[in-house]
């Protein structure tokens, strides 16, 4: 989730998109992405038992980098917490590829002390066949909304 | 791979998570919200210290599917989780699941998955449906 940027992502109005934007996950962050979860699935590695680079990413590694790449410039209020993930994709995530990313704010309204942030991810590959779709729920604490996080 | 039985475990996934891990993840995925790495910053917040991205407990979830379920869990798959409470550093976390029912469908068989992942106290930190491409 965003956490650095001069834009509360709680001021925005459902449908405000963002990108397209283009992401490219070379074989550092895969590397990088792979030893920060520990992943050491023979899946993931070119020559698998040999130690190779990655060739193969967990498609978690796309939704991650990609939710953080879209909303790059937003920030989140204190208190604001992850609530609930839905991610579905149809294809796999490989070192080297280029996507398209794009997303909106799919609902911003107020529950009683609760606002519920929904934001909606996707992604596309360079034939602009969709690879990977996402829906995060935050829940954010009314009184909080403007008050961008300490960076 | 034998083909899954409802009822059936998925091979649990265990880590034990510390700030250092944190920290690693959040420079990994860019995630760099300062209630998962600034001490000061998340004691003033609702949790009195920081705590794990929801993304990285989830990612351990995902790796007990790609145990299970392999390159039919690369290729198309699906998750939906709600997260129950936060993971801190220090604590051991345990992914634990069970196949729920084969389906098929247009794009050909699916294994529907009840997933979760748990602290050191059985608490329940992720909880949710995953399902999986099946050969």
């Amino acid at each position: 989730m965003p956490s650095q940027g001069s834009f509360s992502l709680a001021d925005l109005p459902a449908g405000h998109r963002f990108g397209p934007q283009r992401l490219t996950l070379d074989e550092g962050f895969g590397q990088h992405y792979l030893e920060a979860i520990e992943e050491e699935s023979p899946l993931f590695r070119r020559n698998p038992g040999s130690g190779g680079d990655p060739k193969w990413l967990p498609p978690l590694a796309l939704a991650a980098r990609a939710l953080t790449a879209l909303m790059a410039g937003y920030s989140l209020p204190p208190g604001a917490v992850h609530a609930a993930q839905e991610l579905e994709w149809r294809q796999k995530v490989q070192v080297g590829a280029t996507y398209t990313l794009s997303g909106r704010v799919a609902r911003n309204a107020v529950r009683g002390p609760w606002r519920l942030l929904t934001l909606e991810l996707s992604v596309a590959d360079q034939g602009v066949q969709p690879v990977l779709w996402g829906r995060a729920t935050l829940t954010i604490p009314q009184g909080s909304e403007g008050k961008a996080g300490e960076g | 791979m034998a083909a899954p039985q409802p009822g059936q475990p998925l091979p649990p996934v265990r880590k034990e998570l510390t700030q250092e891990k944190i920290a690693r993840y959040a420079e990994a995925s860019g995630d760099v919200n300062p209630i998962h790495l600034n001490t000061q910053f998340a004691a003033a917040g609702p949790y009195g210290r920081t705590i794990a991205h929801g993304m990285l407990v989830l990612a351990y979830v995902a790796e007990m599917m790609a145990l299970a379920f392999g390159e039919g869990w690369l290729a198309q798959g699906q998750l939906n989780v709600r997260f129950r409470a936060p993971a801190y550093p220090g604590d051991t976390l345990c992914t634990a699941g069970e196949v729920q029912q084969v389906v098929s469908g247009p794009s050909g068989k699916r294994a529907v998955c009840r997933v979760r992942c748990l602290n050191q106290q059985g608490q329940v930190l992720v909880e949710g449906e995953a399902s999986a491409a099946l050969p």
